[in-house]
Formats: structure tokens, sequence, C-alpha cells
């Protein structure tokens, strides 16, 4: 489908869910009642099995792939002037995740130069912000009162941060790991360091 | 003693009193989860995500998005009054439209944001079976001035011997939908090679390796060991799509819900996703009812 035709279908699915929704709401009638409910189930249905999931439905297909020994992924690292590096921690772009963050560096390659120089500003600036926010001893993102993360993933505290000054780079690297194929042990890990911006 | 209801099975209670609680727990966990979300960090992502994204037809103006804080606060102070059953229904349903609105443009910088999905639809399915909970304003209020232990109005607010739990009945059957195309899907494209055990070491030494960088002590015991892999393959394609089975074939559905929250702790554990949001969806279907009605030693009626 082209960008035009799935922009129209999610705004008629989302529309009409709602329309539904009101008009059942409002009448409050049996017969609506149970016609709605047929048709809630029915359109979770084809969501769920075709996948093709408009707003506000969703196909649930999670972890549907089996994994192979081999895999590459990009990954986001940050270095001040002194040339600290460390990785990027995904709460510094809130309100995002770890596997977010790590499909963002793999489209800092993919982007035209603009895009991504706008992207990379973007994840250098709210860094630095977050890198002040917790040397000047504020909460993590593991704080008692925030609901748990959905995703846990390696993160800054004060001792890590300790020495490292204003990041003025950010470095895109690619990994390539090879597993043993019983999936116990990392045979190979290269990083290449494949792309570098600067603020 | 059951500890979850099939509600599928039986809709209908001898008081509607877990209606009350699933709607505050639904409640306290909705604004709980929303407002941990930093949404007024969104308008400083670069504008090019959103129009390119296929959620863009969902912000009025794409480069504008600074408005969403406030939307949040309204999805919570309806919720608000959802649980205290103030305007409930209408409030309920301007709720889920605000949130399935202010999560789709979420949704644009990370997934998760589907996690909020069944929040929507428990505010939706609450709406449209509004009329079968007796607890309003009022009754609550009536309550909390006569004391509740010398009210017979917590469990049984009105005259009816019965009350049917539509609700409860139709958010288990689309929770157990979900977890039956989560397995579901599995079987579609990965067939019998999603059981092999090593399948899920070389899964769970991935995501440790890519979000952590080094193993989880859970994850380093557990990919040790292939009896342990396989039996968790087989349990998690049972339990996810033996589920929905258990509700429409209106079984027991207690040993499919703790093998399944069972599966969230292990998963946590060994590979730091955490769905604690089904923890509190399923808190929706314990007998809420019988327990009030056992610690109080039957002060309160009973069938």
């Amino acid at each position: 489908m082209s960008a035009g035709a799935l922009h129209a279908a999610s705004v008629i699915v989302f529309s009409g869910f709602f329309l539904a929704s009101f008009y059942v709401i409002a009448v409050n009638q049996a017969w609506a009642r149970t016609l709605f409910i047929w048709g809630f189930v029915g359109v979770l249905t084809v969501a769920g099995v075709t996948g093709y999931a408009f707003w506000p439905l969703f196909d649930w297909h999670l972890y549907p792939h089996t994994a192979e020994s081999s895999f590459v992924f990009y990954e986001i690292r940050l270095s001040d002037k002194q040339g600290h590096e460390i990785p990027y921690d995904a709460w510094a772009a809130s309100p995002t995740l770890t596997t977010p963050v790590r499909r963002y560096a793999a489209r800092l390659i993919a982007y035209n130069d603009t895009r991504a120089e706008e992207l990379a500003r973007f994840f250098l600036v709210q860094a630095n912000m977050y890198r002040e926010h917790i040397q000047g001893g504020g909460q993590s993102k593991y704080a008692w009162y925030v609901f748990p993360p959905h995703q846990y993933g390696y993160s800054w505290d004060a001792e890590e941060l300790s020495g490292i000054q204003t990041f003025s780079e950010l470095h895109v690297f690619k990994r390539e790991v090879q597993m043993s194929e019983d999936g116990k042990h990392i045979l190979v890990d290269r990083e290449n360091l494949v792309r570098t911006f600067s603020l | 003693m059951r500890l979850f209801i099939n509600y599928f099975a039986e809709p209908e209670r001898f008081s509607p009193f877990n209606l009350l609680v699933a709607r505050v727990v639904l409640a306290a966990y909705a604004i709980w989860k929303l407002l941990s979300y930093r949404l007024g960090e969104l308008q400083h992502w670069p504008d090019f995500l959103f129009e390119q994204s296929l959620h863009s037809p969902f912000l009025p103006f794409v480069s504008y998005r600074e408005y969403l804080p406030y939307v949040q606060w309204t999805i919570a102070f309806l919720i608000i009054l959802v649980a205290i059953g103030v305007w409930r229904k209408w409030a309920a349903f301007l709720a889920a439209l605000l949130l399935a609105h202010t999560i789709a443009i979420h949704y644009v910088v990370t997934n998760s944001g589907a996690t909020f999905l069944p929040v929507v639809y428990a505010l939706i399915l609450y709406a449209v079976f509004e009329f079968q909970d007796p607890y309003h304003r009022t009754t609550l209020a009536d309550i909390g001035r006569r004391g509740w232990t010398r009210s017979k109005s917590f469990l049984q607010p009105g005259k009816a011997s019965r009350y049917r739990l539509d609700w409860l009945k139709w958010m288990l059957v689309v929770i157990g939908m979900t977890y039956a195309f989560t397995g579901l899907s599995k079987m579609a494209s990965a067939q019998v090679n999603w059981f092999s055990p090593y399948n899920l070491s070389r899964t769970i030494l991935r995501e440790n390796i890519m979000s952590f960088g080094e193993l989880l002590p859970a994850a380093a015991l557990m990919i040790q060991s292939e009896v342990v892999l396989t039996m968790s393959t087989i349990a998690t394609i049972i339990f996810e799509v033996g589920l929905i089975l258990v509700i429409i074939l209106r079984r027991r559905i207690d040993i499919f819900v703790l093998g399944l929250l069972g599966m969230h702790v292990m998963i946590a554990l060994t590979m730091g996703i955490f769905f604690f949001d089904q923890f509190i969806l399923f808190a929706l279907f314990v007998p809420w009812d019988a327990l009030v009605h056992r610690f109080t030693r039957g002060v309160w009626p009973t069938d």
C-alpha cells in the first residue's frame, strides 16, 4: 500500500472505531452492544491474523521469528572532548526505550545528511541535559514512583558519569555478532565506527 | 476457591462488587502509567519523524506537540471521574479517545506505547456496559456516610440477587485474544523451529548483548539448560494460545493465568523486558467479592 492509502486507512479505522463506540454508548441498546462486541472481536481478529493493524488496533505479533546465530545491529555512543566514550542511555531521549534507540542508530546511517544531523543533534542535546541531571544528583528512570519501564537496559548513574564532560560527539557503531549455534557463547563480536556527528 | 474468574463462563455474580474494584484498580493503574510518561519531551524530537510516520494524521499540526501534556492531565482527570463515578460513561469514552490519540503520537518514538491499548479497550468496554454498574456517585457517598461495615450496599448496592459483569467478560476475551495472536504468530512464521531450545537461548543471548552488553545472571543460568529452554518454549506456546481456548470453552483459567504471569517474570529476569501491565490487568479478574466475604467472616451477604 502507498503512504497515502495507509494514511487514509488509519484515519478511517480510528474514526470508525470511535464513532461506532460513541453510537453504541449513546443508544445503549442490547442489539447495538451485541453488534459492537462481535465487530470488535472481528476487527481484532483481522488485525491479528493479517498483521494489517491500524490504530487503535494492534497485531500483537511478539517475537514471531526465530533468532539466527549471527546478527547485526547499530548502537550509539557518546564522547566528550577528552575522548571518554560511553554508550547511550535511552532514558536521555525520553520517552523511548533501548530497542527503539538502536533502531534510530540504524536510521542515522540510512537517512540523508540533513535528517541524520538533525536527529544526531537531538540525541546529543538530550544526552547533555540528562547527563547534567544525573550528575546533579537527579533521579534515574528507575525511581520508585515511576511506572516500571517496559524495557530495562544499560543506564547511567552518577558513578558511571564521573569525570565526563559535555558530550561533543556522537558515534554510530556497527556491531556484527556471531553466536554458537546453541546460543551459549559469543564467537565473534566485531565493531566498526561507521559514522561520527559533532555538536 | 478460584484465583481468577472466567467471566466468559460465569458473567453473573451475587454481587457487582468486582466492577467497583476493577474500575478503581484500572483507574489507579492507568493514571500511574500515563503520568510516568514524559510526553512533554515529544516536542523536542525532530519534526520529520512525525511527518513521515503512519501516525502523522493524528497530529493536527505536525510540528506542534506542546499540547500533549495538557491532554495527559485531562485524561488523568477524566479517569478520576470514572473511578469516583461522576459522569463516568462519557468520561470513560472521552478518556479512551484522548488516550488513543496521545499514544498514537507517542508510538512514533517507541512501539512500547502499544501496552496502553488494553487500557483504551477497557475504558471503551466499561462505557458500553456502564449501565450494569450500580455503584453510582450517590451509592458511594451513602456508603461513606454510614460506614461500610454497617452498609449492605457495598456488596449488594441494589435489590437484584444476580448481577451481570459483561465488562469483565469481554475484557477477558480481549486479553485472551492478544495472547493468542502472540502465540499463533510464532507458529505461523517459525513453525516447529520456534520450539528449538537454541532458538530461545539465541534470543536471550542476543537481547542481553544488545540491551546490557553482558548476560543478566538469570539469563546466564537459563541458557545452560536445554531442558529448561525446551520446557519454556513449549509452555510459552501452550499458555499463550491456550488461554483463549479455556476462556471460550468455559474452563478454569487459573493455571493459564499463573503460567503467563510466570512467563512474564522469566522474560523480565532473562531479557529485561517487563510487561508489568499484565499483572494489574489480570488482577481485574480476581474474585474480590468472595475475598471480602471471607475476610469479614460473612458479615456481608453472599449466595
